[in-house]
């Protein structure tokens, strides 16, 4: 008689999967919390490296300019010679520049792009740079 | 025969299956949209600015070269080492990197950061470095 008020356990599939759900659980906590989200870079950029920098501020103006030397201002692509237009009726006094060019870039090409801001008289340029942590 | 009947009482237990759907698709968006480099800015004082510096103050011209390592006008392709660095700019002049026309954008930010953990706090980029 007492072998009839044993509760028999059902063997369901959800017992094997509990483990599972609570690594899969950890893994949502982990990229929840450690990783941050942000919109991609436009086009292949790879920022240079350095420990050091400020905080990332964002700025009304951003110039990318990926390995390929393809521009783009705020999000749309520019031709060289549009630039020094383009970026004098976006700009205020006083306003800063935010410049992201990928690390491959020679001086040569990045300095055409600073003599167009020499040109403007563009006071104060961030260039965006990364840190692996 | 009742008594097993009421144990085996089926209860209405909620399924983890759709449970696990919906973690696995956060999780799937949390891996896909987060990354995990940080990302920082550097300020470039303006050449503008620079010019006017060195109108001001008398200002140290550093040479960027293709390797990454600094170089003095004066003794251009030459490579300072850092004790000679920290001679130079002892006296806390603001300095003035000037990039060879083949150093990447990598070289200059190094040649930079290089520069600040030497202590310098004012520090701007100039046109190219032509000669030599």
């Amino acid at each position: 008689m007492e072998q009839w008020l044993v509760i028999p356990r059902r063997k369901t599939g959800d017992d094997n999967i509990i483990p599972m759900i609570n690594i899969v659980f950890l893994l949502l906590i982990f990229f929840m919390i450690a990783g941050q989200i942000k919109e991609p870079l436009n086009g292949e950029i790879l920022l240079p490296q350095t420990p050091l920098g400020e905080p990332v501020e964002k700025l009304p103006i951003t110039l990318e300019m990926d390995r390929q030397l393809r521009l783009s201002l705020n999000g749309k692509g520019i031709a060289i010679e549009a630039l020094e237009e383009s970026v004098h009726s976006l700009l205020r006094e006083g306003q800063t520049v935010a410049l992201l060019v990928d690390r491959q870039v020679a001086a040569a090409d990045l300095d055409r792009v600073l003599a167009v801001f020499r040109e403007i008289g563009v006071a104060n340029i961030r260039l965006y740079s990364q840190s692996d942590e | 025969m009742d008594v097993f009947c009421l144990y085996n009482s089926r209860r209405n237990r909620i399924s983890l299956t759709p449970l696990i759907d919906v973690v696995f698709i956060l999780l799937m968006f949390f891996m896909l949209t987060s990354s995990f480099t940080r990302e920082k800015q550097l300020e470039l004082s303006a050449p503008v600015a620079s010019q006017e510096l060195q109108v001001v103050t008398e200002v140290e011209r550093l040479v960027v070269g293709a390797s990454g390592g600094l170089e003095s006008l004066r003794s251009a392709g030459q490579e300072l080492s850092d004790d000679r660095l920290r001679e130079l700019l002892a006296d806390g002049r603001p300095v003035v990197l000037q990039p060879r026309r083949e150093a990447t954008v990598q070289n200059i930010v190094s040649a930079m950061s290089h520069l600040r953990e030497l202590g310098v706090s004012r520090l701007s980029l100039a046109n190219l470095y032509e000669k030599g």
